[in-house]
């Protein structure tokens, strides 16, 4: 699992980045940083332990790549390819993710809460055991999924298909749906209290 | 640091396993089931399991115990002197447990049950059925649930955001998001 280490900075209460003593915002050459760390996730299968929040990456092929016990909380993410990859136990809490293909992906224990998710697609992936807890979702497909146990609490999903899904112990609780579809997914063992919904 | 978990067929409960990566002493916490796979993780890694915490004493957290004791001769930690017969090391608020390498301490969180804890090592907070991401346990009555609630804001709110949550039930957390967006704790 990653390093929860604060920033050497005065004041600063953002985490390191791993293998540096500071955050990006703090460190002497963030560009260069960037470049080295983006150098890193391209060349590299297993991504172990990396405490990488606060990260932007754009047009990057990440997929198939082995994701264990990662930290890229507050991330935007935009045209970035994770399909094939398998996360585990990492943390894309209050990310950006625009444009992104998370299909045929394997997701246990991912943790993508407070997220704002757009234009994406998680089709055909594997996605237990993970907290999507007040994710706002627009135009993004889980068709094909199996999402048992995940957690939609309080979350906000516009234009959103969750066609032929296992929703077993699936929780929608408290959120807010506009125009979602679950043809043909087990919504009957799903968890829909408390929830709004809207053409 | 090996941290491994796995989802018990009983009660569907997080089973955690902690332990150095170079072999030796190794924790479990909440073992609602101790089957091969399990076993197959610590000999693999040359573990041996020194120490089994409970956050508190529902099936779905302990039936792993009785296999566990005819493998290994681990202390328990628990709210209780005794769990499945097993003799347990009494534990209350702030006590600190040194299993191994590491130094767990126990934040008591009554609510879902009278001897619900938790157990913080660094900032991973493993909060059993106490708190879950984006919810909390059952409570058998109003009161209980206020009475977990106003432990949780207690005992567990004020640490750094950056902590992580390892729930008995369900996915990981983190305290930000559970500060933010758990129902419960607005």
């Amino acid at each position: 699992m990653f390093d929860v280490q604060v920033c050497n900075h005065e004041e600063c209460s953002r985490l390191r980045v791993f293998n540096r003593l500071t955050c990006f915002e703090h460190s002497e050459n963030a560009e260069e940083l960037q470049k080295q760390i983006e150098k890193y996730l391209s060349e590299n299968t297993k991504l172990m332990g990396l405490s990488l929040s606060r990260i932007r990456l754009k047009d990057m092929d990440l997929s198939n790549k082995e994701i264990w016990g990662c930290n890229f909380a507050s991330s935007y993410f935009e045209n970035v390819d994770f399909s094939g990859c398998t996360i585990i136990y990492s943390y894309f809490d209050f990310s950006q993710f625009r444009k992104c293909n998370l299909e045929n992906t394997n997701l246990r224990n991912a943790v993508y809460a407070g997220s704002k998710i757009i234009d994406s697609s998680f089709n055909s992936s594997e996605i237990t055991i993970c907290n999507f807890l007040g994710t706002h979702c627009v135009n993004t497909s889980f068709n094909d999924c199996d999402l048992y146990a995940t957690r939609f609490i309080n979350s906000k999903l516009e234009d959103l298909q969750f066609v032929d899904c296992n929703l077993k112990r699936t929780h929608f609780s408290n959120s807010e749906l506009k125009n979602t579809q679950f043809k043909y997914s087990n919504v009957e063992e799903a968890y829909f209290e408390g929830v709004i919904e809207s053409k | 640091m090996i941290f491994y978990s796995q989802l018990s067929s009983i009660g569907l409960n997080n089973v955690y396993l902690i332990g150095p990566e170079k072999g030796g002493e190794a924790v479990v916490i909440d073992p609602g089931i101790f089957d091969t796979k399990l076993l197959e993780v610590v000999e693999n890694n040359h573990l041996s399991i020194s120490c089994v915490l409970i956050t508190h004493s529902h099936e779905a957290c302990t039936s792993g115990l009785k296999t566990i004791m005819k493998i290994y001769q681990p202390e328990i930690y628990s709210y209780r002197q005794e769990v499945l017969g097993f003799k347990s090391n009494k534990v209350r608020d702030f006590n600190k447990i040194k299993c191994g390498d590491y130094e767990f301490e126990v934040l008591e969180t009554p609510g879902h049950t009278g001897d619900s804890i938790c157990y913080r090592l660094n900032n991973y907070l493993f909060t059993g059925d106490a708190l879950l991401a984006g919810s909390i346990g059952s409570a058998p009555d109003d009161f209980s649930k206020a009475l977990t609630v106003s432990s949780l804001k207690e005992k567990l709110l004020i640490f750094d955001e950056n902590f992580l949550i390892f729930p008995g039930h369900g996915p990981p957390s983190k305290l930000s998001i559970e500060k933010k967006l758990n129902p419960h704790l607005q």
